[in-house]
């Protein structure tokens, strides 16, 4: 986890270190006279090895919570991530939960009626569905439900109202893919010996579905959940910018416009701890849902 | 198509080279909406390879301010844009540019990937262990923000978002390769032409390669489509190709200003992207069961 943060910043250092332009001109504007420009960049630490200059800002940013100052705003990138990440945050996990509530059971519904109209009908919308870029579905949403029958607010933050089409036009995309892992998922497991061993004992159908077979398909899910959090953010950032929304991610798309390099290293970085913990977070939970992960590790102490 | 057979055939691609190809062929010819789905690729391509012959270059850009957002007409097939260019030319000359990147980038991580993943997969190892902890660190970066982020150092410009697109793509694509190749490693042919002497180079082009090449297919064919939608999301952010270049996401982009007025600005480039994409997963899903049919669920 930390090897992979330090990676990961250093990484992102480095290629946007390749954005030209120096931190003293942008900050002090065009009418700057060189010295002042001089004097900003020694200031700043500019003039240092690459090497040096990292170690400061992963310093600065560990010890100090300081990710250094908007070129664009003048306010520190710190406070501003702090004020948009909530907002992203309700975003994804919206989406995720949206998702998971249409995409688990519609994916368990499909792989148990296989090959039937209750199949073929959802797994070809989640596939139409998975292939759509959300900003798209945002769109159409946004036609639709803001302008023509104005439910919605099309932009900014007002409610609960503004984040319900950001929900669905990143959920359904996700939810598609859920859908399709969960079917293939359950189309394996329900074909396992325990399952014709739960059937033979008589026990109930929807028991036999719910209980035995969904327990054991869910793990994979989680997985791929977890891993097509990136694909989730990548549409995030898209539906943020569409819809107005003043999260972490239309900062970044903002900041690489005005070739803001403070703002987009900082962001870019805060967004890939977020993804690591995820990831970790989904790694944790298998304890939680796997008896024999858990029993693997309680063992031990007892 | 009962198991018996299945191993008779299996049996068959193991001896007879071209006869597996034949019989990957022969059972994708079956699946009509796979066959569908090629077709609607085909001609998307022809389209981006004669876009010249169809409507000139120079009507996507002319601009005419008395057609500002034209309604479809026999003149203007899908309407006229907000400088009043020709909706139908930019979407065709757009198929050209979005299409082109799709294609080569998944092509340069078709490449590029399956060397790294053989070599990684069957040498094992420290150089294994080296490079899978360096891909960890490029696939917990987003591969949107990785692509923005390549795109705002290297500038905008076709070329440099294949640059971009590609190079978050490899990590996931040398992950799959290897781990099927871990799976080949292990069979007893492969023992069999080290034990003869053969070179690691000559094992892994003449043995170890062929044998993921259905695996390669499958994910390049993901690839495709999942690269259309990173480019039209790319582009449409407005860090794509340069304006007045068409290409669909921002034509999506430049359409959105005009939502309420002329939402057909955003129907058409919207349509072209959703269809490209959706026809290359319909035949990537097709493809992954024509090559392994006990997969087929």
């Amino acid at each position: 986890m930390i090897p992979i943060v330090i990676g990961v910043s250093f990484l992102i250092f480095v290629i946007i270190d390749m954005i030209p332009g120096d931190p003293g001109s942008s900050l002090l504007g065009a009418g700057a006279r060189q010295e002042e420009i001089d004097m900003m960049n020694e200031q700043l630490g500019y003039n240092l090895p690459l090497l040096q200059r990292y170690g400061k800002y992963m310093y600065d940013a560990v010890f100090r919570l300081e990710l250094g100052t908007s070129y664009a705003t003048k306010r520190p990138v710190i406070t501003e991530i702090a004020n948009r990440l909530p907002i992203s945050m309700i975003v994804a996990f919206n989406a995720i939960f949206f998702s998971l509530v249409f995409g688990v059971p519609l994916g368990v519904l499909s792989a148990v009626k296989q090959n039937t109209l209750f199949d073929r009908i959802p797994t070809g919308i989640a596939l139409l569905m998975a292939s759509q870029p959300a900003f798209l579905i945002g769109l159409v949403l946004m036609l639709i439900f803001s302008l023509w029958l104005g439910w919605f607010p099309a932009t900014g933050i007002a409610s609960w109202r503004s984040y319900v089409m950001p929900m669905i036009a990143l959920g359904l995309p996700y939810g598609g893919r859920q859908l399709r892992f969960t079917r293939s998922s359950m189309l394996e497991t329900i074909r396992q010996d325990y399952v014709r061993t739960a059937r033979a004992k008589g026990a109930s159908e929807r028991l036999v579905i719910w209980k035995h077979a969904m327990k054991n398909a869910l793990l994979p899910v989680i997985t791929v959940a977890g891993n097509s959090f990136g694909i989730l953010i990548g549409g995030a950032i898209a539906t943020e910018t569409l819809f107005g929304l003043p999260g972490l991610g239309s900062f970044i798309v903002s900041g690489i416009r005005q070739k803001d390099v403070p703002v987009v290293t900082g962001g870019i970085i805060i967004f890939a701890v977020v993804f690591s913990f995820v990831i970790l977070a989904v790694d944790l939970s298998y304890a939680f849902v796997d008896p024999r992960i858990k029993a693997k590790y309680s063992g031990g102490r007892r | 198509m009962n198991s018996s057979t299945t191993r008779i055939t299996v049996d068959a691609a193991i001896f007879k080279k071209e006869s597996r190809w034949k019989e990957v062929w022969r059972r994708l010819k079956k699946d009509r909406l796979a066959m569908f789905a090629l077709a609607v690729i085909s001609v998307l391509i022809l389209i981006a390879v004669f876009a010249d012959l169809i409507v000139p270059y120079e009507t996507a850009l002319k601009m005419n301010l008395r057609q500002k957002l034209a309604l479809p007409s026999a003149t203007h097939w899908f309407g006229c844009d907000g400088y009043g260019r020709d909706l139908f030319a930019r979407c065709i000359h757009g198929a050209r540019v979005s299409l082109t990147i799709a294609f080569s980038t998944a092509f340069a991580t078709l490449v590029v990937g399956s060397m790294i993943g053989a070599l990684v997969g069957y040498v094992g190892g420290k150089l294994d262990d080296l490079v899978m902890r360096a891909l960890d660190i490029f696939s917990a970066i987003p591969s949107i923000l990785f692509a923005m982020a390549m795109v705002a150092a290297l500038g905008s410009g076709i070329v440099n978002i294949c640059i971009a697109i590609a190079l978050t793509n490899i990590p996931g694509f040398v992950r799959i390769v290897r781990s099927s190749v871990l799976n080949i490693a292990e069979q007893e042919y492969i023992e069999a032409a080290r034990a003869g002497g053969t070179s690691t180079l000559r094992i892994l082009i003449k043995h170890v390669l062929p044998n993921a090449v259905g695996t390669i297919i499958v994910q390049t064919t993901a690839n495709v489509a999942s690269m259309i939608l990173i480019a039209a999301t790319l582009s449409f952010l407005g860090l794509g190709i340069n304006p007045p270049q068409p290409e669909w996401g921002a034509l999506v982009s430049e359409g959105k200003e005009f939502l309420r007025t002329a939402p057909h600005l955003i129907l058409f480039p919207g349509v072209m992207i959703c269809v490209a994409s959706f026809s290359m997963s319909i035949l990537g899903d097709g493809l992954r069961d024509a090559l392994d049919p006990r997969l087929r669920t």
